[in-house]
């Protein structure tokens, strides 16, 4: 067990090491969040009415797509310069490794959206409670798209246009968390309770930590074949 | 122990090698030799269970390697044409790190002086990708120095090497055979282990 | 051999299934009568309730073959499970079609964000998803089996994906729809069933032929292929 959680530990520092050595790619992922949510206005108009109504919707997708726009480099960097051969020969499961680099992912692209969501919100003229509601819808649904979308990162490893191949894999599958992560503002706004959202989303969350590691461990076997 | 009997493999349509069986025991080295394409590294990678063989079975002490899984990994140690290497870090942050992985903590001094016997002496801490490729290639084999796995797969290992890290390499099979250990690996280049007679298994086209 | 078999037996799946659809069509629409609310329009269920009924099933069907073949390594499966996903992608394709033909006149808008709908228009994303990779991995092992290992996730996560969305339209209150009126007469019922016999058999004719010509292409190397007949020539 303690070895377990030590390779755990492991694979979380190295990956957020990486990530620190690199962190333009970490930036682009939150440049692009906050891009795509701005752009909302532009396009529907500046109805504060409309826009208040829009906000957790937007926020939502744009996150569901920067997520996405972040994955395609959750294995293949390892796998282009041959690291990610070692962690399949790791002596412990790999579904270890995969969930080291599931979160490991969710703290650096994932995290950060949940941390820019207030300054979004006021831009959308948002409700404090209503901000508070949509950071913690974030918070519980922003990692089960890091584990579902690891998923399919694991299928379309090393294949000619897998990022598009890949949203379109992935992007179906979340679509439960987007449900769940917009209407527990929904409700929250409409002065419904939203517990009920927040505790499905956590329910799929749990569902998700005990699954996608396996899962998306598989899909990594059998294309690292 | 290493055993392989009735081993068939293939990519695609294309049937690499079939019927192949040999054993490996404690202290003996075994080069795998072919042309390019005869499959040399899809047996090498087969062996560390990244393929599934189409027929025949591999075994280790006698079990299946499927049904051991990671029992078996952790007493195999490959490298292959990659050198697993981080560009971003340095080769002690590498080194220690691809030696976390296969399940070994350590530590700092035991990683310097490992790099330092590859000739890396005074670049530990540099990133590696200022490194050249021969420096690289050392970089990733001084895994060969801390690990304690009992098999060694070693795809080319002495790509980009000078003679001196060849003989080095030598060296280090040597001390690796002495210790029981087992060696399976191609190369291009001739490379002689004193002491110890090099098993042939030559992969022909079929 | 599978592939005989399946030679034979394409013809007669074909041949019932097209005297079954021109069968169901007249009951369908000659000889049921007009809805008492919906009037001419609601006939067009006959096509839509099977298309719909269908493209559901066999996605499970095309999961269980995909999960036989990534458990028990049996090429077949796999084979069949890559050869009915363009016929399930077909049938929830008609099955939008048909629902966005009946919804104009229905309610006056080509599309509503109705669960059922919305559902089946995710299960088509889904058996895109399953068709662009396989089409994109040119191994056909890793093919099958990636592809296999993505159709499991799916089936998985279909019911949550319905329950989701059932949940989301009640929320959203837009627009609740009944289908089908308090209860169905008879001839409708025959009808129904008909259509709903016609489609399986095409599906079954269609997806036979689609497995031949896989394994035609898998196994062009082989001895008993290059001495076929149809191929020797």
């Amino acid at each position: 067990m303690n070895k377990i959680l030590w390779l755990f530990f492991v694979v979380v520092r190295r990956d957020l090491i990486l990530a620190m050595r690199r962190r333009a790619d970490v930036l682009t992922t939150l440049i692009f969040f906050v891009m795509v949510v701005s752009l909302f206005p532009l396009g529907v108009g500046p109805e504060p009415e409309m826009l208040r109504k829009m906000a957790p919707g937007v926020l939502w997708v744009s996150a569901l797509l920067a997520s996405m726009l972040s994955l395609g480099r959750l294995f293949s960097a390892d796998h282009l310069d041959g690291t990610l051969e070692q962690m399949l020969l790791a002596p412990q499961p790999l579904s270890v490794v995969v969930l080291g680099k599931m979160v490991a992912h969710w703290m650096v692209s994932g995290l950060p959206l949940v941390l820019m969501t207030p300054v979004l919100g006021l831009q959308f003229d948002m409700p404090l409670e209503a901000v508070g509601v949509l950071m913690l819808s974030l918070l519980l649904g922003t990692p089960v798209l890091s584990m579902i979308g690891a998923i399919g990162a694991a299928l379309t490893l090393g294949l000619r246009g897998g990022g598009v191949l890949l949203s379109l894999l992935v992007l179906p599958l979340c679509i439960p968390v987007l449900i769940f992560g917009t209407g527990a503002v929904g409700a929250a706004t409409s002065g419904m309770g939203f517990s009920s959202h927040l505790s499905l989303l956590g329910a799929l969350l749990v569902l998700a930590v005990a699954f996608t590691p396996w899962v998306a461990a598989q899909a990594l076997r059998i294309s690292m074949e | 122990m290493l055993e392989v009997s009735n081993l068939a493999c293939s990519r695609g349509d294309h049937r690499l090698f079939s019927g192949l069986g040999f054993a490996l025991s404690p202290g003996q080295i075994m080069q795998v030799q072919g042309e390019n394409g005869s499959g040399k590294t899809s047996l090498l990678r087969t062996l560390c269970g990244f393929i599934q063989p189409d027929e025949g079975r591999i075994a280790w002490e006698g079990k299946d390697v499927g049904e051991l899984a990671e029992a078996y990994f952790s007493r195999v140690l490959y490298l292959g044409h990659l050198n697993a290497i981080k560009d971003e870090l340095s080769a002690l942050e590498n080194l220690k790190i691809s030696a976390a992985v296969s399940g070994m903590e350590l530590g700092e001094s035991a990683a310097i002086s490992a790099l330092r016997r590859m000739g890396l002496k005074g670049r530990e801490r540099l990133p590696v990708k200022v490194l050249s490729q021969g420096q690289r290639r050392r970089a990733a084999l001084a895994r060969l120095l801390v690990s304690d796995a009992a098999l060694w797969i070693l795809d080319e290992p002495l790509a980009a090497l000078d003679v001196n890290a060849v003989s080095l390499i030598e060296e280090l099979f040597g001390e690796h055979l002495a210790r029981q250990g087992m060696v399976i690996f191609t190369t291009h280049q001739p490379l002689l282990v004193a002491g110890a007679e090099t098993i042939c298994l030559s992969l022909s086209a079929p | 051999m599978f592939y005989p078999l399946a030679g034979k037996l394409v013809p007669w799946f074909a041949v019932s299934s097209a005297i079954l659809f021109a069968v169901g069509m007249y009951l369908g629409f000659f000889v049921a009568p007009t809805d008492a609310t919906q009037g001419e329009f609601y006939r067009i269920i006959y096509i839509h309730v099977p298309a719909s009924i269908l493209s559901m099933f066999l996605y499970l069907v095309m999961a269980g073959y995909a999960a036989l073949g990534l458990i028990f390594n049996t090429r077949l499966s796999s084979m069949m499970a890559s050869a009915l996903a363009p016929t399930g992608a077909l049938f929830a394709f008609i099955a939008l079609w048909t629902g966005a033909l009946w919804g104009k006149p229905m309610w006056g808008t080509w599309w509503v964000w109705d669960a059922r709908l919305t559902s089946e228009l995710i299960l088509l994303f889904l058996y895109l998803g399953f068709i662009s990779l396989h089409a994109s991995i040119d191994d056909p092992r890793r093919a099958d089996r990636a592809s296999a290992l993505l159709a499991i996730v799916g089936s998985v996560n279909v019911p949550i994906i319905y329950f989701s969305v059932k949940w989301w339209n009640t929320l959203h209150q837009g627009s609740t729809i009944k289908f089908t009126g308090t209860s169905m007469q008879v001839t409708m019922q025959h009808a129904m069933f008909t259509m709903l016999a016609a489609c399986w058999l095409y599906a079954v004719a269609v997806v036979l032929s689609r497995v031949r010509s896989i394994i035609l292409e898998r196994e062009r190397h082989t001895k008993w292929v290059a001495e076929l007949p149809e191929v020797a020539l």
